[in-house]
């Protein structure tokens, strides 16, 4: 477009805003200097604007709702009260009018009037984030029936993860079974997403599973999370609900193997490590089965079993009639209870390792070969490399300190500790 | 110090009939311990264990905040005390009027919170009251603190599906809605009460709060939805004696008007296109802020004026102006903060999420309704002023609180009185005589539930009156007095000296002779003080310069106004006619 009829179409504009004006002024002529035009009060100064309405009748229903809206940033919240409640008695009731006499209801701090306001403007026409100002209202009043009901009409593909959980426990509160499968799906639903509280809606969704005695879901959403790569926060989350009924554990874990056997590590790692090692016991046993040969990671498991089940009955068979090579970790369930001395029947497998990645195992080992020098380094190194290390490892840690000599030991270690603060939490029992 | 008998009769029209259990708890519990510091001022320090990260403060979490505020009502002083960081501290605190621990998970060194506990006793003769929120401690029933907590544990966790209600809910006002989980088995011993525990379908309990005799316990769940701990625990700390109030002034709550001077430079949208708006320092000069001091939170390093090029110069010179006012002090932002162990001021935090519809139109309210514990920030930011709602709303607000009837009494921030309200020490000499030390600034003490009582004024010293109530008595303190003796009668004493009753400015310096009482307002708005005299009795009242000759009412009442003096104090003057 060339710079002249640029020219051309800003002077068109600019005439027919003129145009515009002269018009805006000839229509202002007709109705008289009273009844100023609705362009004219809403672009007042507020003040001014204010003043205006305040002084006129008959003014048409948005001029209303604009003099309520100035009414109420002026502070005068009964008047514009009273001039929304005469608006609503000529105009009928609207949305618009209930939410905004709702606002000013809490201005007023009547947050029950509130409520019950934004509960009928919803019954005009249902609107989530109106809902959602329910909920948090009625949260806040301790109005458990009223936050009830304005989750439970928000579609539930809109709920939150967060609203879901509270809805998990709205329900249960209701002591309502029927309610109890469809709080179920809600938190199903929301485990499919990837959401920050999952492990929380996990929990609730076990609580409400266990607590009724109904597992059908909780298995479905268990089968989901232990099926590889799995998810083994969620899964490890529920163990701890489902170690108050050992027995509905077991029927559950039982049921879940039989139907998928490549769900049996999940299961075996989770339970394991929860202090239920007896309840997936033969879960450990039907993964061996049949395996002349184990994986690295079958290894693995079979030593993660026996290191939180104490049941080292399993891996000392194995390892009885062992020909190849095998992953040093296998050795820490012997180390933790057999003590030092039990690392003497698997000497040749201990001295071809590389312990590197194991420091309480390689200063056992050394300890074992009257190293202790060698050995203490070790535990500085475990202590440094592992500043959160679990308490029964630094129990262990303590174990494999007090088999060294006098000097090197456990002794050494604690006068050292008083300048290492890393060695100092070793000699606390902090879970 | 009152008797254990008088003490309960004190707190037991306090706690309604809904806290029986509890009263029942915690007032049955042993007598009030002795003091542990040898020069007997009644103890006033509670020391709160944490064991926070490094670098943090237990402050960061409003729970324990709420805590805070809640035991400054009772007159008590929190001193946090880091577990991490090691016990040895804390065993000095002297006054110790009790303990109270708050751990999220047993703590890292057991034998430590053990010998700590054993070396409080071994000063004071016993365990000071202990409550321990969240998890007790240590897991040792035997000789650790669950059992002095007189609680068991058993390893299973009890899992509360929500549908069985919690037991023992008449011990608390509102009950907590506990959220279905696992709960730790905590059970208690035969001399424990157990006041709330939730249960499981099979009739296993987890308790959630209990009491033994001085020490309670109550899990994180047992708190209420804003954090707070139920007044009747709080009610183990308790001392009988003046409480010290620093949120009153004359009997009103104290407040400091706090101008953000944030938004200076910059201006309001125009009205209509090609209008220009006002600059928000223009706006802050029409809201009249000169009837009371002003403090205004400014660093100096000239953000503010950030604005369009074109004012930059004339905001810079209009705010060198305005902070010349003598009303208007600059202070540390830091001040505000509420992350302390005696914060400065209350803030009244615009409620979440409803900022928008409550804007500045409610602060005024909640100023007056406020049960503070300190006095109240009303804050006003410059570029609030630039929005048609909360201008009203501030200019609103400033001029109810700028009538002499207000109801409440404007202070400077240098008036907060933090460090008095810490540091007093109060020491009763004789039955109803207590002497204040070190309470310089200290403007109220509180007698919570004294009805039948009066102050005895001419045998009190650095008091300018009282007010009594259905509450209690209030007394009023002179602030410039670094000590105070309050003395407390039976029958209306017959003493015939002017006493304040009510007024909305400091007042201070107060000296007594036969005939004249003299006292200065210290330089605020403009205000007025009632004093209560003999009915009919003349007084030669004079403000300032001028004399005018005042006739008490029926009532004995004087009511004497006092203009608005920042430059100055204004010396008032009260001469008994025909002296």
């Amino acid at each position: 477009m060339s710079a002249r009829s640029k020219d051309t179409t800003g002077g068109l504009i600019w005439l027919l805003g003129g145009v515009a004006v002269t018009a805006g002024g000839a229509l202002y002529l007709l109705l008289g200097a009273d009844l100023r035009s609705e362009a004219d009060v809403t672009g007042l100064p507020p003040d001014e604007a204010l003043a205006e309405l305040d002084s006129r009748a008959d003014l048409a229903p948005h001029l209303v709702y604009y003099h309520a809206q100035l009414l109420a940033e002026d502070g005068q919240a009964a008047e514009a009260e009273a001039v929304l409640t005469t608006l609503q008695s000529s105009l009928g009731t609207t949305e618009a009018i209930l939410t905004a006499r709702a606002d000013l209801a809490l201005r007023g701090g009547d947050d029950a009037r509130a409520l019950q306001l934004l509960q009928q403007a919803d019954a005009i026409r249902p609107d989530p984030d109106r809902m959602r100002r329910r909920g948090a209202l009625a949260r806040d009043l301790g109005d458990i029936d009223a936050e009830r009901r304005a989750y439970l009409v928000i579609p539930e593909d809109q709920l939150t993860g967060a609203e879901a959980l509270r809805l998990v426990d709205l329900l249960a509160w209701s002591d309502d079974p029927d309610r109890a499968d469809h709080l179920e799906r809600i938190a199903l639903q929301h485990l499919g997403r990837e959401t920050s509280d999952q492990t929380d809606l996990a929990v609730a969704l076990a609580v409400s599973a266990v607590g009724r005695g109904q597992l059908t879901n909780l298995s479905a959403a268990m089968a989901l999370w232990a099926r590889p790569p799995g998810r083994q926060q969620a899964l490890g989350a529920v163990v701890p609900v489902l170690a108050t009924r050992p027995d509905q554990a077991r029927q559950l874990v039982l049921a879940l193997a039989s139907y998928d056997g490549s769900l049996r590590p999940a299961l075996i790692t989770a339970f394991a490590r929860s202090g239920l090692g007896s309840v997936v016991r033969g879960l450990m046993v039907d993964h061996l089965d049949g395996q002349a040969d184990l994986s690295e990671a079958d290894w693995i498991l079979l030593a993660e079993y026996a290191d939180h089940s104490g049941d080292l009955s399993l891996l000392e068979a194995r390892l009885a009639t062992l020909s190849g090579t095998v992953p040093p970790a296998v050795f820490m369930p012997i180390l933790r209870y057999r003590g030092a001395e039990g690392l003497t029947a698997y000497q040749r497998q201990l001295a071809a390792a590389d312990l590197a990645d194991l420091p309480i195992l390689a200063a056992a080992w050394e300890g074992l070969l009257q190293r202790d020098g060698i050995a203490a380094s070790w535990l500085i190194r475990a202590a440094q490399d592992q500043p959160d290390m679990a308490a029964r490892d630094r129990a262990l840690w303590r174990l494999v300190a007090q088999g060294l000599a006098p000097g090197t030991g456990l002794d050494f270690l604690r006068g050292k500790a008083a300048s290492t603060p890393a060695l100092a939490q070793m000699f606390t029992d902090r879970d | 110090m009152k008797s254990s008998a008088e003490r309960r009769k004190l707190i037991r029209p306090v706690l309604a009939t809904v806290f029986f259990l509890m009263v029942w708890g915690v007032a049955a519990a042993p007598p009030a311990l002795a003091r542990c510091a040898a020069d007997e001022a009644i103890p006033r320090k509670v020391v709160l264990l944490t064991s926070v990260a490094g670098g943090e403060t237990p402050w960061q979490d409003p729970r324990i905040r709420q805590l805070r505020d809640d035991l400054a009502r009772l007159g008590m002083v929190v001193v946090p005390v880091n577990g991490v960081e090691g016990l040895s501290m804390a065993a000095d605190a002297g006054d110790i009027a009790g303990v109270v621990t708050w751990l999220t998970a047993p703590f890292d060194r057991p034998a430590e919170v053990i010998d700590w506990r054993a070396g409080l006793q071994a000063s004071c003769g016993q365990v000071p009251p202990w409550l321990a929120i969240g998890d007790p401690g240590d897991r040792d029933a035997e000789t650790g603190v669950l059992g002095a907590l007189g609680l068991t544990a058993s390893v299973a966790p009890v899992l509360y599906t929500g549908a069985p209600m919690a037991q023992g809910a008449e011990a608390f006002t509102t009950v907590p809605r506990f959220r279905p989980g696992l709960y730790p088995g905590f059970g208690v011993t035969s001399e424990t009460r157990g006041v709330l525990a939730v249960t499981d379908a099979n009739g296993r309990s987890s308790v959630q709060a209990a009491v033994r005799g001085t020490s309670a316990y109550l899990s994180f769940a047992a708190l209420d939805a804003l954090g707070r701990v139920p007044d009747a625990f709080l009610q183990l700390f308790a001392q009988s004696g003046p409480v010290p109030d620093r949120a009153r002034v004359l009997g009103r709550q104290a407040f400091v008007l706090v101008v953000h001077p944030d938004g200076w430079a910059a201006r309001e949208a125009g009205a209509t296109g090609g209008e220009i708006g006002l600059l928000g320092a223009d706006r802050l000069a029409s809201v009249d802020t000169g009837a009371f001091p002003v403090a205004l939170p400014y660093g100096g390093d000239g953000a503010l004026f950030e604005g369009d090029g074109v004012s930059r110069d004339s905001a810079r010179s209009a705010f060198d102006a305005y902070i010349a006012l003598p009303h208007v002090k600059a202070i540390d932002p830091d001040v505000l903060s509420g992350e302390h162990p005696v914060p400065a001021v209350d803030r009244l935090i615009r409620r979440p999420g409803w900022a928008d519809v409550a804007g500045l139109h409610r602060l005024t309210d909640a100023l007056g309704g406020a049960d503070a514990v300190a006095p109240v920030a009303f804050e006003v930011v410059v570029s609030d002023l630039l929005v048609f709602s909360d201008r009203r709303g501030a200019e609103r607000g400033m001029s109810a609180l700028a009538d002499p009837n207000r109801i409440v009494v404007p202070i400077r921030m240098a008036e907060a009185a933090a460090e008095a309200f810490a540091a007093v020490r109060i020491t009763e000499l004789s039955e109803d005589t207590y002497l204040i030390e070190d309470s310089l600034g200290l403007t109220t003490v509180r007698f919570d539930g004294a009805r039948d009582k009066h102050v005895d004024l001419d045998r009190s010293v650095g008091v300018l009156g009282a007010r009594r109530g259905d509450a209690g008595i209030v007394v009023f303190l002179d602030p410039a007095a670094a000590s105070k003796r309050v003395v407390l009668t039976a029958g209306e004493p017959a003493g015939g000296r002017p006493g304040l009753v009510d007024g909305s400015i400091v007042v201070s310096g107060l000296s007594v002779s036969r005939c004249v009482l003299q006292v200065q307002a210290t330089g605020s708005g403009a205000g007025e003080l009632t004093w209560q005299v003999r009915p009919g009795q003349g007084y030669d009242v004079t403000v300032g310069g001028d004399a005018t000759r005042h006739t008490a009412d029926e009532a004995g009442l004087i009511r004497v106004d006092v203009p608005a003096s920042f430059a100055a104090p204004v010396p008032i003057r009260l001469e008994r006619t025909g002296c």
